[in-house]
């Protein structure tokens, strides 16, 4: 068979090793072996389901650090799905361990943390601009969660209504500051074309 | 009074110019900076770039108020001056790209062109600047939607970048403004790629021609206004993005892409990928004359020597599974459209191995499909169900979408064809580039499944042939290497290593 030569007119490659090129998946593996393991041996010991709690834990690490989205991965958007899945491992953490001490963390590490990423998006106006929506889908969760407190406890404790205050705060100021880009943006991100 | 300009960029003035070039340069930047609205990095990064291609022109010649007249800040215009608020939903073909990437998997293609000079650095990204303007659409980003993904228009600096990785790697696309295609360089070669989601072949050949229109007229040459690119002083016009699927005619009869399992090529998938590329340059000439004597056109005799060599790779037993090369066909050819856009569709061409004889007995069979399938009325079948695919899912939120659609592609993806050819055809010039321009070549990302896929095309009497393999296993190029040789045509190889 006739061998041909190439010369070759691509620059040379870096070969990275395997772990570099395969880190994700390779965390991705050790915290699935590591929620599996804790699942299972739990099941076979019994007691109180501690090994939800780890791999709540586990959740909020990925997110928090690890996980990497290929579109729109902005600091906003991390920081609020951070937000999220403290409060929902929180919410975990109390509902296992029992006492509902949650109804009253959870208004105040979201507030705070809602106040936080406000600060931020503000302070980098210029660029964020077009990432506000993360920040509004946080302020309207802040509101409808006030909201279904009060229909359901018929009162609310300083945490929750300092939850309200700054959510509605926020999306007046949002609404009056940013009416057009926010009808263009919603614009864009419900079209069905 | 306060300097204005950034203190890096005073420092790099002061630097690469005299001091009794420094007032005139000062007012030039000022100039420019006028012109900016972009960040502090982005704003510092294009004024290095004014100075360095400056610099360039002025060690090379030119007087400092020549080089200034020539990289004159009206070029900018107003395209990164203002904040652009236009957005584009995808087009009917680019829907399903985005749904199906991952961090190793993306639909990005590369057209390059090789020039008979190195390529000046500062020079390509001072072009790069000047013709972004003309192709705003371009100038996006992809993000979100509750439905489906969008491109959102993104003002910043877009960079010329020497080349480092392998051809089609995955894009970055989180950030605030990642744009969706790149432009390198290495030595004399000029590369755009694409994430398909922008556009298709024609659509990338078109951005490639301004921008080397543009660089050599940066570089002093004579270059006129010719058809198959842009004015970059023009007005872009919305036809360059529209989506030209809705052009097509309805027919009431739809075919589509579900299809048998092909048979796929030995060897093992590496993790790097491609694995290789290479580029199998041959006289378009010495093609055609082959082509004709055998009484078909050059796309049937390529695709006839690439079932010899898929059969040749196969695996001992393929079973019922067929050898199916798979041909995007231009739409552009049916309907009137001028879209940079993705408008093309696909055929396949369907053999057993055990009907792969020799090249002279299955070439009328594959003019035979060809022709069936490029037809433009089974074309339209395919995409009358590509637009009711995105009519049918268009109400379910992209959360629910991207995963089904990401396993679908994992699985079937590119597992009902055995290969591609896409043949680009033939690239034209007017006669003042030529000089300066030796060929183009095109080169497609990297398969999921397949073990190697092929495109074509050509430049005068230079047509590149190239294959982009996804094993380290020879046997396909080899065998091509091999039918070619036996039937006269000898390749001039270039490649990856």
């Amino acid at each position: 068979m006739p061998t041909f030569e190439v010369h070759v007119t691509y620059p040379p490659r870096t070969r990275h090793t395997f772990w570099r090129r395969n880190a994700r998946a390779l965390w991705r593996s050790l915290f699935l072996f590591a929620g599996y393991v804790c699942l299972l041996v739990n099941l076979l010991t019994g007691g109180i389901p501690w090994s939800l709690i780890v791999i709540g834990g586990l959740m909020v690490a990925w997110v928090a650090l690890l996980y990497r989205p290929q579109v729109e991965n902005t600091p906003i958007k991390k920081l609020c799905d951070t937000l999220i899945v403290v409060c929902l491992y929180l919410i975990l953490l109390d509902s296992i361990l029992g006492s509902s001490w949650s109804l009253f963390v959870v208004p105040i590490v979201f507030f705070g943390d809602l106040v936080f990423i406000s600060a931020y998006f503000l302070l980098f106006l210029k660029r964020q601009k077009r990432n506000f929506l993360p920040l509004l889908e946080l302020i309207v969760l802040g509101l409808l969660t006030t909201a279904c407190v009060w229909a359901y406890f018929r009162s609310l404790n300083w945490p929750m209504i300092v939850t309200g205050s700054v959510s509605l705060a926020l999306f007046i100021t949002m609404i009056a500051l940013f009416s057009k880009p926010l009808k263009l943006e919603f614009q864009k991100k419900f079209s069905r074309g | 009074m306060r300097n204005p300009l950034p203190r890096s960029c005073q420092r790099e003035a002061e630097k690469l110019f005299s001091v009794e070039e420094q007032p005139k340069l000062r007012a030039y930047l000022i100039d420019v900076l006028a012109r900016l609205n972009l960040t502090t990095k982005h704003t510092e990064q294009m004024l290095s770039d004014h100075l360095q291609a400056l610099h360039y022109l002025t060690e090379h010649g030119l007087t400092l108020e020549a080089a200034m007249e020539r990289l004159s800040s009206a070029q900018l215009s107003d395209f990164y001056l203002k904040e652009r608020k236009e957005w584009y939903p995808l087009d009917h073909a680019a829907k399903i790209y985005p749904l199906s990437m991952s961090l190793k998997r993306m639909m990005v293609f590369r057209v390059s062109c090789y020039l008979k000079e190195p390529v000046v650095p500062a020079m390509l990204q001072m072009a790069l600047t000047y013709t972004m303007k003309r192709f705003p659409y371009f100038a996006t980003t992809i993000k979100c939607g509750f439905f489906w993904h969008y491109l959102d228009s993104a003002t910043r600096r877009f960079a010329a970048r020497p080349e480092t990785k392998l051809p089609c790697s995955v894009m970055k696309l989180g950030s605030v403004a990642s744009p969706s295609f790149r432009v390198i360089y290495y030595q004399n070669r000029i590369s755009v790629e694409f994430f398909h989601i922008l556009a298709d072949g024609t659509g990338a050949l078109i951005f490639l021609r301004t921008l080397l229109k543009t660089y050599l007229r940066l570089m002093g040459e004579e270059i006129p206004e010719f058809q198959d690119a842009f004015d970059i002083d023009g007005t872009p016009q919305p036809v360059e993005w529209s989506d030209d699927f809705p052009l097509c005619d309805k027919p009431n009869e739809v075919h589509g892409f579900a299809d048998k399992p092909a048979m796929q090529m030995r060897g093992m998938l590496p993790y790097e990928q491609p694995n290789r590329v290479l580029h199998f340059n041959f006289s378009t000439e010495a093609l055609l004359k082959q082509a004709r004597s055998k009484g078909v056109t050059i796309t049937a005799l390529l695709l006839g020597y690439m079932l010899l060599a898929c059969k040749d790779a196969a695996p001992s037993h393929t079973g019922k599974r067929k050898i199916q090369i798979q041909l995007p066909v231009n739409m552009r050819k049916f309907y009137p459209s001028t879209t940079l856009r993705n408008f093309s569709m696909y055929c396949g061409l369907r053999l057993l191995p055990s009907e792969v004889t020799t090249l002279d007995d299955i070439l009328p069979e594959i003019t035979r499909q060809v022709k069936a399938g490029t037809a433009k009325e089974a074309l339209d079948q395919t995409m009358q169900l590509s637009r009711k695919l995105v009519r049918y899912l268009r109400f379910v939120p992209l959360i629910v979408k991207r995963p089904i659609a990401y396993l679908i592609y994992g699985f079937l993806g590119d597992g009902v064809f055995t290969s591609t050819l896409s043949n680009l055809g033939e690239v034209k010039t007017p006669p003042e580039m030529e000089r300066y321009v030796d060929k183009f070549d095109f080169v497609l990302g990297p398969p999921i499944q397949n073990r190697a896929v092929c495109s074509l095309c050509s430049y005068h009497d230079k047509a590149v042939f190239t294959v982009v393999k996804n094993t380290t296993l020879t046997a396909f190029e080899d065998s091509l290497y091999r039918h070619f040789t036996e039937n006269g045509l000898t390749p001039y190889m270039e490649g990856s290593d």
